[in-house]
């Protein structure tokens, strides 16, 4: 029932809102000084050169792509799996069927190598 | 009638949730120190037992030192963005522990049950899922509004880890859907009760696809490139004090997720073992509720213990390798596996 939910949305705004809240309690407690070279960002002891919106290696993007297509495939598997036993045995030939077609874009992607990282 | 509503529906919920979390920040806590202790036997050395007895009291003295550390936002960040990071990370585990049901319902001598739950939601694993893949949007913020190189490519790395060792969690939960036939967690459990095994005899694949599968997404050794205290800088480099502390308690967090639900999912959570559950629950109620607590309890111990233990144990996985891992070994075992587990439902679990 959907009234049941309304411990996870009690839950969720506390959530939430802990973190503000505790930033903004602390604000009452915590020093502050300000000194120019400490809100310098990370670097080996050097000063900081080129900008950090540089490029980015390709193959981030690749396997973002691929992560999307299994991940829908995923969703797709959940009602299968909840409904399983009112599908029986004519679900599990229709979803076997479903996999294989992604098994053979999974083993595309896998020789066009694109899940390869070392070059 | 009004006033009824208000009870049931405003009442009952804030109560749980103030029991919940005072018993969830106070194993969060303890769970570092713990961890901590344990981290030093495994070298042969002490740990932290200087503040309180036994070092009882280091968490506070730690969660305090936080506190009162100054607020710092790098020139370089976008100081909106790396202000919101840290509740994105933070409030997914937190809501994950609404709908986990700790044991039986409770029979109250007028009658009515009350569920050992915050929220037994009927969509409750798929409610955990989904709230782990928005921890990623902390992760991914917090390193592109730093404004640094580290952190960003920290992030980028961290990201595509999560990605990659989801789809084989992902699927051996659904193994698990699948025998259980609810995503309901407490349907889960009186499942294994009603079956008389444990999910884990028909899913040992899938039980340890999802074991190193929720290493890699806490981020934890052996797989925890994202933090890397030592040598690789993560996606929390710029982020210092309270802030910081925001994104190892969500770290922790999840991990006294984790090791609750493992137990849920594949050792009968709290079913107690050898005895029959359900039967004795007709004649002793009270009884099975706290046994059932404490065997539930126990479990979970065991998953917290395990945790510590594999960090003790294994060296940092290299990126490439760790990638490989998830791609090409746990993500075919885990689709294969949920043919196999398909096919026993079908044919021996009627």
């Amino acid at each position: 029932m959907a009234i049941s939910y309304i411990g996870v949305g009690f839950l969720l705004i506390i959530g939430l809102l802990m973190v503000p809240v505790t930033m903004i309690l602390g604000k009452f407690f915590r020093p502050s000084k300000f000194e120019i070279s400490k809100l310098e960002p990370y670097e080996c002891g050097i000063e900081v050169k080129d900008s950090p919106k540089g490029r980015i290696s390709v193959h981030f993007y690749i396997v973002a792509v691929v992560f999307l297509i299994f991940d829908v495939e995923t969703v797709f598997l959940f009602p299968w799996a909840v409904a399983f036993d009112k599908l029986g045995l004519f679900g599990f030939i229709e979803v076997g069927i479903f996999l294989l077609l992604l098994i053979v874009a999974y083993i595309y992607a896998y020789f066009k190598g694109a899940l390869r990282w070392e070059e | 009638m009004n006033s009824q509503i208000l009870i049931n529906y405003i009442a009952f919920p804030l109560i749980k949730i103030a029991i919940l979390l005072a018993a969830v920040f106070t194993v969060v806590a303890y769970i570092v120190l713990v961890e901590r202790r344990l981290l030093g036997f495994f070298q042969s050395r002490l740990g932290p037992n200087r503040v309180g007895p036994l070092g009882l009291i280091q968490p506070v003295a730690d969660g305090l030192k936080l506190f009162l550390k100054e607020d710092l936002i790098p020139t370089n960040a976008n100081p909106f963005i790396f202000k919101i990071a840290p509740i994105f990370s933070f409030f997914p585990p937190f809501v994950g522990f609404a709908v986990l049901t700790f044991a039986l319902p409770l029979i109250m001598p007028s009658g009515k049950m009350h569920q050992f739950a915050v929220a037994d939601v009927d969509l409750g694993i798929l409610l955990i899922l989904s709230l782990s893949s928005l921890g990623i949007f902390g992760i991914i913020l917090a390193g592109w509004s730093s404004g640094s190189k580290y952190p960003l490519f920290g992030s980028l790395r961290s990201a595509s880890q999560m990605l990659a060792y989801e789809i084989p969690l992902t699927l051996s939960v659904i193994s698990v859907i699948m025998m259980a036939g609810s995503f309901r967690l407490s349907d889960i459990v009186t499942a294994q009760q009603t079956y008389k095994f444990y999910f884990i005899i028909p899913g040992i694949v899938a039980f340890f696809v999802y074991l190193i599968s929720v290493v890699a997404e806490t981020n934890r050794t052996p797989f925890d490139l994202p933090e890397g205290e030592s040598e690789i800088i993560g996606f929390h480099t710029e982020y210092s004090g309270m802030r910081f502390a925001f994104f190892f308690m969500a770290e922790y967090a999840n991990v006294v997720l984790i090791c609750m639900l493992t137990p849920a999912l594949f050792l009968g959570g709290y079913d107690i073992p050898f005895l029959n559950d359900l039967e004795l629950y007709k004649t002793h109620p009270y009884l099975v509720n706290v046994l059932g607590f404490l065997s539930y309890a126990a479990k979970s111990t065991l998953f917290a213990y395990f945790y510590i233990w594999i960090r003790a144990t294994f060296p940092r996985y290299r990126y490439d390798q760790l990638l490989k891992v998830g791609w090409s070994v746990l993500f075919p075992i885990s689709l294969l596996n949920l043919f196999l587990v398909a096919l026993i439902k079908l044919f021996l679990m009627k």
